[in-house]
């Protein structure tokens, strides 16, 4: 293997800013919370940043960033057993979800914002304001944003978007059925809930310091379909998008956009909120990183699309005979691409699996 | 087909719930599937050509838009909310025995998986397709399916699961209920299952949509 001359900032600000297709592909990967401990019990050394051992490109600044919640730091546990923690978050919803680093999307119990009445009663008002006390802890923020550009990878900050928030705050019933029947209602708690990210984020880009790049992350799929239909995405999420990503590009940095799930109907209309790469990219909702980036011609980077469940068949025979050609379709068609799997790395994929990952890609990772 | 009864159809079909609701805005101030089954009950109409022609046929047009994906979620999501208005002015049929299910079905997510969303909506599918749904929640481990098998006597159970480190315990849970209940039909579904994995653990029936999966068991228990 020969060595890159370019190190990672450089690698993965010319895929995702400008598009162009560097002197190799990045690498990027995201990992269950587990996932590390079980690997440790298989060897991996406990001293060291995933980020050293596999040479991953992209840092997710450490910290949390704001919270945007209308009642910040009120989050209380309303019961817990052994397996389970139950809690009440800002927004009044009561959650339950998993304790300890066990992976899984949390249960939606209850929630009390189930109106516009409520809405505007309780919870718009809050969510005016420039509140500091949105962020945890502004000074520990600032040195994680300084020692984190002092290194050589890519940094992003990291916020959910509109979506995940209205689902957080309503819970996925009442929202996709107020979609249809209160979307004055929607529009506004969307255009609050934006107002408040850039509120936020411009604050944190002007005082704690500007990353290399923004990544949000809003599901907007499943398996089988979108969440809604593109016309439902053009009229009340799009624009929110498209706002918030208008203002990260005119601080000069570019968005990286999570979705899982099926958003091809969608993708067009995504492309056009501005983003400049799309990830995860889901094999097995049906999502093709080549016919995508055929369809985008470019104007937009990608990053995932290698299909988990190869990762888990722990067969190293079959990573190479679905990842190699894959790498070699993506850098004959001249995509920029980060490597990524289409998700995130359970534990139930072997140590020994992703190190053999790691030594094909750069194997092939050349453009 | 008597008139209401299609247009109590056409309501579940668009989701127009009540006349107040203003969804679909072509439809609105016009009377929902609420007020509709109110009528057609007053003006004599049996509750159960109600639930087959109006509810159930409704429903069955929903189901296959969106197996084809014409519609999304949120639009479901409306029709069934109009099936529900409707159905509370059916339900005490039921219980008179005017009105029958087609069966019964124990619905859960499985263990280790607190994801509801799915089962959730396919709970709906069969509710609207005549089925009474018993719904074990989250997290349902071997034990709590047998015993809701025990105690009501299904003609199926349906294993939901959204992750892939979840989706093992699909399999002890369908190799109790088939050693123990042979003749209950076990269906499984979500994000990470495939017919391959259907097979592989001796389930009965998966399909990647609610509409396959309430035609299994209209065609297979029915």
């Amino acid at each position: 293997m020969e060595p890159f001359s370019a190190n990672s900032r450089e690698i993965i600000t010319a895929i995702v800013r400008d598009k162009v297709c560097p002197e190799r592909m990045g690498f990027q990967e995201a990992f269950w919370q587990d996932t590390r401990r079980e690997w440790e019990n298989q060897g991996l050394p406990c001293d060291k940043s995933l980020h050293e051992l596999f040479g991953l490109d992209i840092l997710e600044i450490p910290g949390n960033m704001f919270d945007t919640s209308p009642f910040p730091g009120t989050r209380r546990i309303v019961d817990e057993d052994e397996e389970t923690v139950t809690y009440r978050n800002g927004w009044g919803a009561v959650l339950r979800e998993w304790k300890a680093d066990r992976p899984g999307v949390p249960e939606h119990i209850d929630f009390e914002l189930t109106s516009p009445r409520i809405w505007r009663e309780k919870y718009r008002e809050p969510l005016l304001g420039l509140d500091l006390n949105r962020f945890e802890n502004v000074e520990d923020l600032k040195r994680s944003y300084r020692k984190s550009m002092e290194s050589d990878l890519f940094c992003v900050y990291h916020n959910i978007h509109v979506y995940e928030l209205m689902r957080t705050a309503l819970g996925d019933i009442i929202m996709l059925e107020s979609m249809c029947a209160e979307p004055e209602w929607i529009h506004d708690f969307c255009g609050v809930i934006t107002d408040n990210i850039i509120r936020h984020l411009s604050w944190a880009l002007d005082n704690i310091g500007r990353p290399d790049g923004v990544w949000f992350y809003d599901d907007l799929g499943y398996c089988q379909a979108s969440f809604v239909s593109p016309e439902l995405y053009r009229n009340l999420i799009f624009p929110y998008h498209k706002r918030v990503f208008d203002v990260v590009h005119d601080y000069g940095l570019p968005v990286i956009f999570h979705s899982c799930g099926r958003i091809r109907p969608l993708f067009e209309a995504i492309v056009e909120t501005g983003i400049d790469c799309l990830q995860a990219i889901e094999v097995k909702a049906g999502q093709d990183v080549l016919e995508m980036a055929e369809f985008a011609k470019n104007r937009i980077a990608f990053m995932g699309n290698m299909d988990i469940r190869i990762f888990e068949t722990n067969d190293l025979a079959a990573v190479d005979a679905a990842f190699i050609p894959r790498l070699n379709q993506i850098r004959d068609k001249r995509i920029p691409y980060i490597f990524h799997s289409d998700h995130s790395i359970p534990k139930s994929v072997r140590l020994e699996t992703y190190r053999h990952v790691r030594h094909m890609f750069l194997s092939h990772c050349r453009y | 087909m008597n008139a209401i009864v299609r247009e109590i159809a056409v309501c579940v079909e668009r989701g127009k719930v009540d006349a107040k609701s203003p969804h679909p805005p072509d439809l609105k101030g016009r009377e929902g599937a609420d007020e509709l089954t109110v009528k057609a009950l007053h003006f004599g109409q049996s509750p159960q050509i109600i639930l087959t022609e109006g509810l159930i046929a409704g429903m069955g047009v929903v189901g296959e838009k969106f197996r084809r994906n014409e519609i999304y979620l949120p639009d479901v999501l409306m029709s069934a909310r109009a099936m529900t208005a409707a159905m509370n002015h059916i339900r005490p049929y039921f219980l008179s025995g005017d009105v029958q299910h087609k069966g019964k079905i124990v619905l859960g997510t499985v263990q280790g998986d607190l994801h509801d969303i799915g089962k959730k909506i396919v709970g709906m599918f069969f509710e609207g397709g005549g089925w009474n749904v018993i719904d074990l929640g989250v997290d349902a481990g071997m034990e709590k399916y047998l015993a809701a098998i025990d105690e009501h006597n299904p003609e199926a159970v349906g294993l939901s699961a959204l992750l892939t480190t979840t989706m093992v315990n699909m399999e002890k849970i369908t190799r109790a209920v088939k050693k123990k209940y042979p003749n209950v039909k076990v269906l499984i579904g979500g994000a990470p299952i495939t017919e391959e994995y259907k097979n592989k653990i001796g389930a009965d029936a998966y399909s990647p949509d609610p509409q396959g999966a309430l035609e299994f068991l209209n065609s297979t228990l029915v």
